[in-house]
């Protein structure tokens, strides 16, 4: 069954090629420390990035602070950090008591995710 | 001592020999099992104080998640005199279906371990016989190949596969291809090996990926570098990166951006159950 995880939005098929369980754990949140628009400093998701941020690259060997809007194609981040997904979730199993199996967290939950039907019966390959 | 039994002397020399079950004596069966549809058999005999043999014969069906499953095998007072252990129904690979035959003492509470009779993997195509097999670690020899397809990531989210909870792998290649979106940064694709918080390997690929490309990334026991070749790039990986259920298979991509977007990654490795 091929699914959608509802917090990292990642899809995959619950079960492998071979036949065995897959246990989708969420990956971390790609951030990066940055100082925003009205001074204060937070640690801040990639997608969450706005143009008046101001982070530190390394600009011809040196650090240098500039803004999002201001990126050069040669700037490389600094301050990059991988952080705990929120309500990450991680479907290791994890013995509830003798006889129950649960999962070690899940998250928001998966949502069903809708594959194409195979090629109609009359099909031709070409 | 209590509840033993003298072996009459008169009794016949056991093949098996060191096996003896007295009162309240039983087999027990252990598994360790990642396969689906497994069902192992335990079946041998046992020679009676009476020096006639009886036949025994159980199954126990193994939990699929790699989690412990046991099973105790009421006998009778006697001696083993060979057992055997084998996937009577599904197709457990070496590597899966972990399993340990022991004679304990007692049957429901509190049982104690007396002996290990058998121990290694299940499989259909091959069986555990005692006497004459020697007991084996789960991580000696080969294990099972696997090709694993992990999770498809959203846009600008990192491939992340993490270790099943009681698998060991050695990662054998990874394959996933990035596309680049049309912000004009430069990014640096890093395979990072973690045991699921301390990071102890990794490399990158030496050629940054400028906008608007899809390059594909492979990892291997390359053992350098190359230059990239039609969008091709190569992540040297140590040829026996053993990793325990935690650890984790990742990238990490400087400079990755929100329209950035990993395909999932294809990855062969090598599985046992953990020791």
């Amino acid at each position: 069954m091929r699914v959608q995880c509802n917090t990292c939005k990642g899809e995959y098929d619950t079960v492998t090629t071979d036949g065995l369980a897959y246990y989708h754990v969420c990956p971390p949140v790609s951030a990066v420390r940055a100082t925003r628009a009205d001074g204060t400093r937070a640690i801040v998701a990639i997608d969450k990035l706005e143009p008046t941020d101001t982070i530190r690259v390394q600009r011809a060997g040196k650090p240098v602070d500039t803004t999002i809007a201001d990126l050069q194609p040669e700037d490389t981040r600094l301050d990059e950090l991988s952080v705990d997904r929120p309500q990450a979730r991680d479907e290791r199993p994890y013995r509830v008591d003798e006889k129950t199996i649960g999962m070690i967290s899940t998250g928001k939950g998966i949502t069903r995710v809708e594959t194409p039907t195979d090629a109609p019966a009359d099909a031709v390959i070409l | 001592m209590n509840g033993s039994v003298q072996a009459p002397a008169a009794a016949p020399a056991a093949i098996g020999g060191a096996f003896f079950l007295g009162p309240d004596t039983n087999l027990r069966i252990t598994a360790f099992n990642a396969a689906a549809g497994v069902v192992l058999t335990v079946a041998g005999q046992v020679q009676g104080l009476d020096g006639r043999v009886y036949p025994f014969v159980y199954t126990h069906t193994p939990n699929t998640d790699r989690s412990v499953s046991s099973q105790v095998l009421p006998m009778g007072i006697g001696w083993v005199l060979n057992a055997e252990i084998f996937a009577s129904t599904g197709t457990p690979r070496r590597g899966q279906c972990f399993v340990r035959l022991e004679l304990v003492q007692g049957r429901e509470g509190a049982v104690t371990s007396l002996g290990t009779i058998l121990q290694g993997y299940a499989q259909d195509t091959s069986v555990l016989a005692y006497p004459g097999f020697p007991l084996t670690q789960s991580i000696e020899g080969h294990g099972v190949l696997r090709s694993i397809t992990g999770t498809n990531p959203a846009a600008g989210v990192e491939i992340s596969e993490t270790v099943p909870t009681n698998a060991r792998w050695r990662l054998v290649s990874i394959a996933a291809a990035l596309t680049t979106d049309g912000t004009a940064v430069n990014r640096r694709p890093t395979l990072t090996i973690d045991d699921g918080a301390t990071i102890l390997y990794r490399v990158n690929s030496g050629v940054d990926q400028t906008l608007s490309l899809t390059w594909n990334y492979i990892g291997g026991a390359f053992g350098a570098k190359w230059a990239s070749f039609d969008g091709v790039q190569g992540w040297p990986i140590a040829p026996d990166l053993w990793l325990q259920g935690g650890s984790r298979i990742r990238t990490v991509t400087t400079a990755i951006v929100a329209g950035d977007d990993w395909t999932s990654p294809q990855m062969l490795v090598e599985e046992w159950i953990e020791d």
